[in-house]
């Protein structure tokens, strides 16, 4: 017995001793191979006495297990040893450029109307569409703009030399000046109650510093029982305030559009002088925003919905105006000009 | 609409300071345009004393004076003035003073001299015409007393927009009344002078149009037309007019102060009595404004004689306009039909101040008052004797009878303002109430507010008066409507945009109309889609497809050297049937930006052709359903290089190189690769669920190589191989094309492999032969294909 423990403590010794996974292996070799020291003693187990045989096999097995566990703990030393020197001489400079793939940008246009979705969304807005070609019907006379209403001339419209028919009448057709033609699609498709936004483009025959032909819009109407001016005031302020991330401060003032009555400017605080004056704000400490008001019963009739039963409020927004104002872009026109700096840097990431 | 604050205060009587009248004109909806205060002018300005004054060592002309503006506060200003002089009380203009026309007062240095302020003229003050030298101010007021205490006539001048509901502020009297009504003042009453009892007019009126319903005139005779005098000179120029002679001024000036047109005729150039009349179409007249006008059919004209010498409510006619010549004078207010002006105008395209009156609408109760108060003003300027007044035609005001509920109010505006208030707000701005029951009046509009029609107009004047800031703020109740309940083209767009940019590709927001030249490179034009009255001709056109601005954005970046671009839109393209929408994508240049561990290799066509397959993949487009076809693609693709895309029995979208002519063309680079897609064709296609298990079972892999003509699809191939190993292939590849004499001349091999596993079982080698087996058949039968 004194003798496998001694060979036990050689064999562990011999292992610890070992400087190499070729030592280490002369040492399995020398206590655990085919003629090793331990094996030789198991090989020798019939010749002992009965009595004997049972412990001296359980010690020598007992031995042979701590051993062979202490080597391949030792052989793992060793080849991680052996691993971490050769990861040491594969050392790369990371500080080199990555290989070039990259993501795009959104147009801040584009990711300005979306956030803005996402804003009325919270607030119970869908959102619809409609086209761009739209003709008289639609674009003025169901908003109350007649023929000869003088509102007409102030739209700098593009006409086409194109007509449709609608209620019995030749409707020239045009681009759309105002996202409000979705009002009169939206409540003639969908009924009441509603509340919808609509983004999209819009177009004007105008072009110089702070007016580009095309731009963006967003419309908003809301339409219920019991909808009123003070809930459209609550719904700009809280869409204002998230969007300019701050608590705005807006001012209502008369105004005048002819799908609204009561129509109203809406100026917010400017976002640049904190209304003290500036030169963004004319010294005026406000700066206009949007249009809005409550529907007119002309345009929710025109809308197949009843004035009796249903009330609402509608607004009108320039999604170029609040981008600029909210990401400091001072050039209109460079939203149509695609130029890749510009885009690289206003441009929204995913 | 511009005008004085004195021009105002003929008409007001108020103590309210310029700046607290432009803040009440925003909050009563006449938003300031322009707004410049001349009391705030005279701010930091105060009465100083030149205790010395010394000769300033580097300029002949200049002094350096020591001016006491406090009781111990002696300031140096260097003073160019003649009669600066020791002792002399002055206007002392200090830092921060602004005076008229933006002039800021700082602190500065004159030819190596600190100067802190500047002494300054009555004209410098905007008080006064003076200015050759300072003000010499008489005063027992100590020094550092504001100069504006000294000052009784500081004015101020407003530029007011105004919205076409508002006709009844189109006039200086008409904003006197508004701020009236809203407690800012008390309304003046207008000297009316009697003219019902003067000699009878040489010139008889006959209206002969329907569209004239109210004629009145004045005769003056012998007056003396001059210049027009200062005062009213001023007041025409800070309105933006220009001075004529007094008899025109005299109109203009009373239009702008009363709101009601008025023309003035030299009567010994109108040949008989005037007629009103509807023109038949053809007529000419030379008008005022300096043009000929031929007039279209039902055009309000006035008449004498010898034909139309005016055009009612618009423009006078040159043929008997007043003069410095002119001796007597018929003086005329009308009403016209606002419709019919207004497309009379409009075809005519004449815009004057009159004109703008009309189609907005005029008090109709004005018109006589406008018309003696002009009168009475050309007889004191120009002398002359004033006719008996005549009229034609009734100027009777008939209201329409309003029901107002005031609980309105609460339920419309969710504003609680009681009974009592609406009611006295609405007689304060004119209105006639008579309660009818409780809570219900029957209300009618004051003459000026004629076009007030219903109960919403009503409340509007009710909230203007009252200030739309008064209005509580509150949210409406949530609504069940939620992001899912968005129309699907609205979801599509959306992601679209996020996947393209995902895949690389910045987003650009391209003009909707381009140039004739570009479609016709791109398409055919389409008559109708062309506008009629475009910005210019380059934005004219309707587009097509969103490829010729992509195009033109990738050059015009190219052009500042940007070589290596990936644009990309998702916007409306345009064509006979309507609008669509439309994405697409174009890159130019390598696969990726030059790098240290990056070839310069130009993106191909199958790079675009992977973009293509990943973005419709993005949408839920099922890969393994699509087909391709190698003609059809639009002539601006290289019609060897390009395909499109069926998909379900539809086509969804076009790729390929483009074509090397229009690259040319275009001084596009060689190779540019594009994509569209017709986002509205893949509406509708929501993945409905699939049965789904992960197969228990090993997978194998067969590989083959097949020599076939070159003509061969390897798309048709691949196709042919999965369907003949159907249901085992669960996907096959073509990981090898080789092309070379080895094969022969017109051939190639072209590798596949294909990989087989099924869902119940593991495959034998006998059942994995005879799937193969299958496949190398149906290839060389339909191809003509042999095994390598």
């Amino acid at each position: 017995m004194q003798n496998i423990e001694q060979l036990k403590s050689a064999a562990l010794q011999a292992v610890e001793n070992s400087t190499d996974i070729k030592s280490l292996d002369e040492v399995r070799v020398q206590f655990l191979g085919k003629n090793g020291e331990i094996t030789s003693i198991l090989k020798t187990l019939g010749k002992l006495a009965p009595e004997d045989r049972k412990t001296v096999a359980q010690s020598t097995n007992e031995a042979k297990n701590e051993v062979t566990d202490a080597i391949e703990a030792k052989k793992q030393a060793f080849e991680l040893a052996q691993l971490e020197e050769k990861l040491a001489t594969e050392k790369l400079d990371l500080t080199l450029p990555e290989t070039p793939y990259k993501l795009g940008k959104r147009h801040p246009i584009s990711a300005c109307i979306e956030e803005l979705e996402t804003i009325f969304a919270r607030l119970g807005f869908s959102v619809a569409a409609a086209n761009e070609i739209e003709n008289e019907h639609f674009n003025f006379t169901a908003l109350n703009i007649p023929a000869e209403h003088p509102a007409r001339q102030d739209h700098d419209t593009f006409y086409f030399n194109d007509f449709e028919e609608f209620n019995g009448e030749q409707q020239r057709k045009l681009l759309r000046t105002q996202t409000s033609n979705t009002q009169i699609h939206a409540m003639q498709a969908k009924g009441a109650p509603l509340r919808i936004i609509a983004p999209g483009r819009v177009y004007r025959c105008d072009s110089d510093l702070t007016h580009t032909p095309q731009f963006h819009q967003i419309e908003g109407l809301a339409l219920d029982k019991d909808l009123t001016f003070s809930h459209l005031k609550g719904v700009l302020q809280v869409f204002l305030s998230q969007f300019f991330e701050r608590d705005v401060k807006l001012r209502f003032r008369p105004s005048y559009f002819p799908f609204t009555e009561p129509g109203t400017e809406v100026d917010i605080e400017c976002v640049f002088c904190e209304g003290k004056g500036c030169r963004v704000c004319k010294q005026t400490g406000f700066i206009e925003v949007l249009g809005a008001g409550m529907v007119h019963e002309n345009v929710l009739k025109a809308g197949g919905i009843n004035p009796e039963e249903y009330q609402g409020f509608a607004f009108g927004l320039g999604v170029e105006r609040l981008t600029m104002l909210k990401y400091g872009i001072n050039d209109l026109r460079m939203f149509f000009d695609s130029q890749n700096e510009f885009m690289q840097h206003f441009g929204k990431n995913l | 609409m511009k005008f004085s604050l004195n021009w105002l205060k003929q008409h007001l009587d108020t103590n309210k300071s310029a700046q607290e009248i432009a803040d009440q004109l925003n909050r009563l909806g006449m938003e300031v345009e322009e707004f410049e205060d001349g009391a705030k002018a005279l701010d930091n300005v105060v009465v100083g004393k030149i205790v010395s004054r010394v000769q300033h060592p580097n300029a002949d002309t200049l002094g350096v004076c020591q001016v006491q503006v406090g009781e111990n506060d002696i300031r140096q200003i260097v003073c160019g003035a003649p009669n600066a002089r020791d002792g002399l009380v002055v206007a002392a203009a200090l830092e921060g003073a602004c005076l008229p026309g933006d002039f800021k007062i700082g602190k500065s240095k004159l030819r190596g001299e600190t100067s802190n302020g500047m002494l300054c003229s009555i004209k410098e003050l905007g008080i006064g015409d003076e200015y050759d030298c300072i003000w010499e101010v008489e005063t027992d007021l100590p020094v550092g007393t504001p100069i504006a205490k000294l000052v009784s006539s500081t004015d101020a001048m407003f530029d007011i927009d105004i919205t076409p509901n508002r006709s009844d502020v189109l006039s200086v009297r008409g904003v006197a009344r508004d701020l009236a009504a809203a407690d800012f003042g008390t309304l003046k009453p207008i000297a009316e002078k009697d003219y019902t009892a003067g000699a009878n007019q040489n010139k008889s009126v006959t209206i002969e149009n329907d569209d004239c319903s109210f004629f009145s005139s004045l005769e003056i005779k012998d007056v003396k037309n001059t210049e027009s005098p200062a005062w009213l000179v001023e007041y025409l120029e800070k309105a933006g007019l220009r001075p004529i002679n007094a008899i025109a001024d005299v109109t203009n000036f009373v239009m702008l102060s009363l709101g009601q047109p008025l023309h003035a005729y030299d009567a010994d150039k109108v040949k008989g009595n005037i007629t009103v009349a509807k023109s038949k179409g053809g007529e000419t007249l030379e008008g005022l404004d300096g043009s000929t006008h031929t007039l279209k059919a039902d055009a309000i004209t006035i008449n004498d004689e010898s034909g139309v010498i005016g055009l009612g409510g618009i423009v006078g006619g040159e043929s008997t306009s007043v003069d410095e010549s002119t001796v007597n004078v018929f003086l005329e207010a009308a009403h016209f039909n606002k419709t019919t002006i207004t497309l009379t105008g409009q075809a005519l395209q004449v815009n004057t101040d009159a004109r703008y009156r009309f189609e907005r609408g005029i008090d109709p109760l004005m018109t006589k008052i406008a018309l003696t108060n002009a009168a009475e003003i050309i007889a004191e300027l120009c002398g002359g004797e004033v006719s008996k007044i005549e009229t034609v035609g009734t100027d009777a005001y008939n209201p329409k009878v309003i029901k107002f509920d005031v609980r309105k109010m609460q339920t419309f505006a969710g504003v609680d303002v009681d009974e009592n208030e609406c009611i006295t707000t609405l007689l304060k701005l004119g209105f006639n109430c008579t309660k009818v029951e409780d809570f219900i009046y029957d209300v009618t509009a004051p003459s000026y507010m004629n076009i007030c029609n219903n109960f919403a107009d009503l409340i509007e004047e009710i909230l203007r008066i009252k200030g739309f800031d008064t209005i509580p703020v509150t949210l409406p109740a949530a609504s069940l409507r939620t992001v899912t309940d968005w129309d699907d083209i609205t979801l599509i767009n959306r992601r679209s945009r996020k996947n393209l940019v995902a895949l690389g590709y910045t987003e650009c927001l391209n003009y909707s109309f381009i140039s004739p030249k570009l479609t016709e490179t791109f398409a055919q034009p389409i008559e109708k889609l062309v506008l009629a009255n475009p910005i210019s001709e380059e934005l004219s056109h309707m587009r097509q497809t969103l490829i010729p601005g992509l195009v033109e954005s990738v050059v015009k970046n190219a052009k500042r050297g940007h070589q290596n671009l990936m644009f990309a839109e998702v916007g409306k393209v345009f064509n006979e049937q309507g609008e669509k929408l439309q994405a697409a994508a174009l890159r130019t240049g390598t696969k990726v930006e030059k790098s240290w561990n990056t070839t310069a290799e130009a993106a191909t066509v199958f790079d675009m052709k992977a973009d293509l397959i990943k973005f419709l993949e993005s949408l839920d487009v099922e890969i393994d359903k699509i087909m391709l076809k190698d003609s059809g693609a639009a002539k601006y693709y290289h019609p060897g290089r390009s395909a499109v895309v069926m998909y379900k029995g539809k086509q969804i979208a076009q790729f390929g190189e483009l074509h090397p002519f229009v690259a040319k063309k275009m001084f596009l680079k060689a190779g540019t690769v594009a994509f569209e897609v017709e986002l509205e064709s893949l509406l509708n296609d929501r993945k409905g669920k699939n049965d789904f298990a992960i197969s228990q079972y090993q997978a194998v892999k067969r590989d083959f190589a097949f020599i076939v003509d070159e003509s061969v699809k390897a798309g048709d191939v691949l196709m042919s191989v999965k369907s003949a190993c159907r249901p085992l292939a669960k996907s096959a590849s073509v990981f090898d094309l080789y092309e070379g004499s080895e094969i022969g001349e017109g051939k190639k091999s072209l590798a596949i492999s294909v990989t087989l596993q099924s869902d119940e079982k593991t495959l034998k080698d006998d059942e994995i032969n005879k799937v193969a087996d299958k496949a190398v058949k149906a290839v060389e039968k339909r191809f003509k294909a042999t095994l390598r």
